[in-house]
């Protein structure tokens, strides 16, 4: 076992310490990262977990998605707040993809002020075959998350945008219909109303 | 023989308006037509709004008097959010808030107020179709379509009552050609009185808390000096109006850009951290307004606009401080 198998090794039992720029590495290296999954594979078939379904690398080929098109993955992330976010991670390996997935997901979490790391810490642990089901849960939380932004920046937000529509002078921005967004947007939970405005 | 030249005149006639490729005169005339409509026609309608796979169902009232326009626009689900803009006064009523946000819009805009769009200018940004005829809420409608040639702004498919020229319908269409919000009129009316009442607020907003935006320092005011700059907007967003001003929520006056390229705007509020001062970081949206909002320094940057969200994050992110105060 070379230094550098040592370290996939370690890196897979959470041993590894500098763990963050060697994953950095492991996205960009393809023959790292085919190891990775050798490994993961072997590991899996040794426990007697590997599952039935033949094993498909999603990584190389939304890997090689991405770099064909840009935009492949928007559809999906047309269900989740930020739009088009996709194109940031366009050219990049799946692992860093899936890490600004995770990224994306806390950013989320902090506009509710309980921000967790836990999801990018497991999702970049995970290996490529789970990706998937982790995409599946990041998308809950992000969406849940939306619909609980924090009362109080969503009346500042409110407020931004009576302002945005006043001042505005564009075709559509006309009338009270921009005004549909806030009288139909998710109520956040209940929570103290605080009046600044002295 | 003499008829030749004249069937080939007709059949030139005919290719060249049922095939023009830039319609725009005939566009520009059907949005100013509906820019108008809106802010001259009396009118009373429902309406259903969908956005993010949710709908919601509206009822909009508009009425001009001699001392101004009036609308009341509100939700018939959920807890019943209310707006209503009487002159140049936003009451924005959130019962499941228990709150109440007034707010004052431009105090000398022009009644009606000017048509914005220049569609010659637009074409260099957007290409414009008008597609058959159609029918939506029982009137006949004409719809015109509004594509981006880029993917910083949203495209536009729009249903234009042919006879009062009112916006009926309207979908706004992202990147893949997706719908990002929509909304339709399902019954319209243009009665030709209102009466006043149908403006009023409900006994119940007594109860709750009161936002009044101050009065503000200086209102369009096009020479203000400025603490702040934005460095990079997409090809087309001019700068426009920018003020400092005040917002019921803020406890500091904040500084507001504004930045569009004739069609979508986009917001820019710059404002001081305060102790207990919650805002937003990240991304955010309200149907297809996407919002951004960073920390530079002790100031919240938030960019707020009816455009994709690469727009408002370009903008947001090129914000830098060019004076300290």
């Amino acid at each position: 076992m070379n230094e550098r198998d040592d370290k996939l090794s370690a890196l897979m039992d959470g041993e590894l310490r500098d763990s963050d720029a060697y994953l950095d590495r492991l996205t960009r290296d393809s023959e790292m990262c085919a190891t990775w999954q050798r490994y993961h594979m072997a590991r899996d078939v040794m426990k007697g977990q590997l599952s039935t379904t033949p094993f498909i690398d999603i990584s190389a080929g939304v890997s090689h998605a991405l770099q064909q098109e840009a935009t492949i993955i928007t559809p999906l992330w047309r269900r989740l707040s930020p739009r088009y976010v996709m194109k940031q991670t366009a050219g990049l390996a799946v692992a860093a993809a899936v890490s600004t997935i995770a990224v994306l997901g806390v950013q989320q979490m902090q506009l509710t002020q309980q921000g967790n790391t836990a999801v990018a810490q497991n999702t970049v642990q995970q290996p490529a075959q789970q990706l998937a089901q982790n995409t599946n849960k990041i998308r809950q939380v992000a969406f849940t998350t939306r619909q609980k932004l924090d009362a109080d920046v969503e009346s500042k937000l409110s407020g931004y945008l009576v302002n945005h529509n006043e001042f505005s002078n564009s075709l559509r921005v006309s009338g009270v219909m921009p005004y549909t967004r806030i009288v139909s947007f998710v109520p956040a939970p209940a929570s103290k109303q605080v009046q600044n405005d002295k | 023989m003499t008829n030749k030249p004249v069937s080939f005149f007709l059949l030139f006639i005919v290719s060249t308006s049922a095939f023009a490729d830039h319609p725009n005169d005939e566009i520009e005339s059907w949005l100013s037509r509906m820019h108008h409509a809106s802010h001259m026609l009396n009118y009373e309608g429902t309406f259903v709004y969908g956005e993010n796979n949710e709908l919601t169902s509206m009822k909009i009232s508009h009425a001009v008097y001699p001392e101004g326009e009036m609308e009341h626009l509100i939700s018939l689900d959920g807890s019943g959010r209310e707006v209503i803009r009487s002159g140049n006064t936003v009451t924005c009523i959130l019962p499941d808030k228990k709150s109440v946000m007034v707010e004052k819009g431009k105090i000398n805009g022009t009644f009606p107020p000017k048509f914005p769009v220049s569609v010659t200018h637009l074409s260099e940004f957007y290409d414009f179709h008008v597609a058959q005829d159609d029918r939506v809420a029982g009137r006949k409608a004409k719809k015109l379509l509004i594509k981006p040639r880029d993917h910083y702004r949203y495209g536009h498919n729009l249903w234009v009552d042919a006879e009062t020229g009112l916006l009926l319908k309207d979908h706004l269409v992202g990147e893949k050609g997706d719908s990002v919000e929509q909304f339709m009129f399902t019954r319209i009316e243009y009665p030709k009185n209102i009466s006043k009442e149908h403006f009023d607020q409900n006994e119940a907003t007594k109860s709750f808390t009161w936002h009044h935006a101050r009065k503000s320092p200086s209102d369009t005011d096009s020479v203000v000096s400025m603490n702040w700059k934005v460095t990079q907007t997409p090809p087309g967003f001019m700068p426009g109006m920018k003020r400092h001003q005040n917002i019921p929520m803020s406890a500091m006056p904040v500084e507001h850009f504004i930045f569009s390229d004739g069609m979508a705007s986009v917001s820019v509020f710059v404002e001081k951290k305060m102790e207990n001062s919650k805002n937003l970081i990240g991304s955010s949206m309200m149907g297809a307004v996407n919002a951004y909002g960073r920390l530079v320094g002790d100031y919240y940057v938030t960019v707020v606009g009816e455009v994709p969200h690469a727009t408002v994050k370009m903008i947001g992110d090129s914000v830098i401080q060019v004076k300290k105060k």
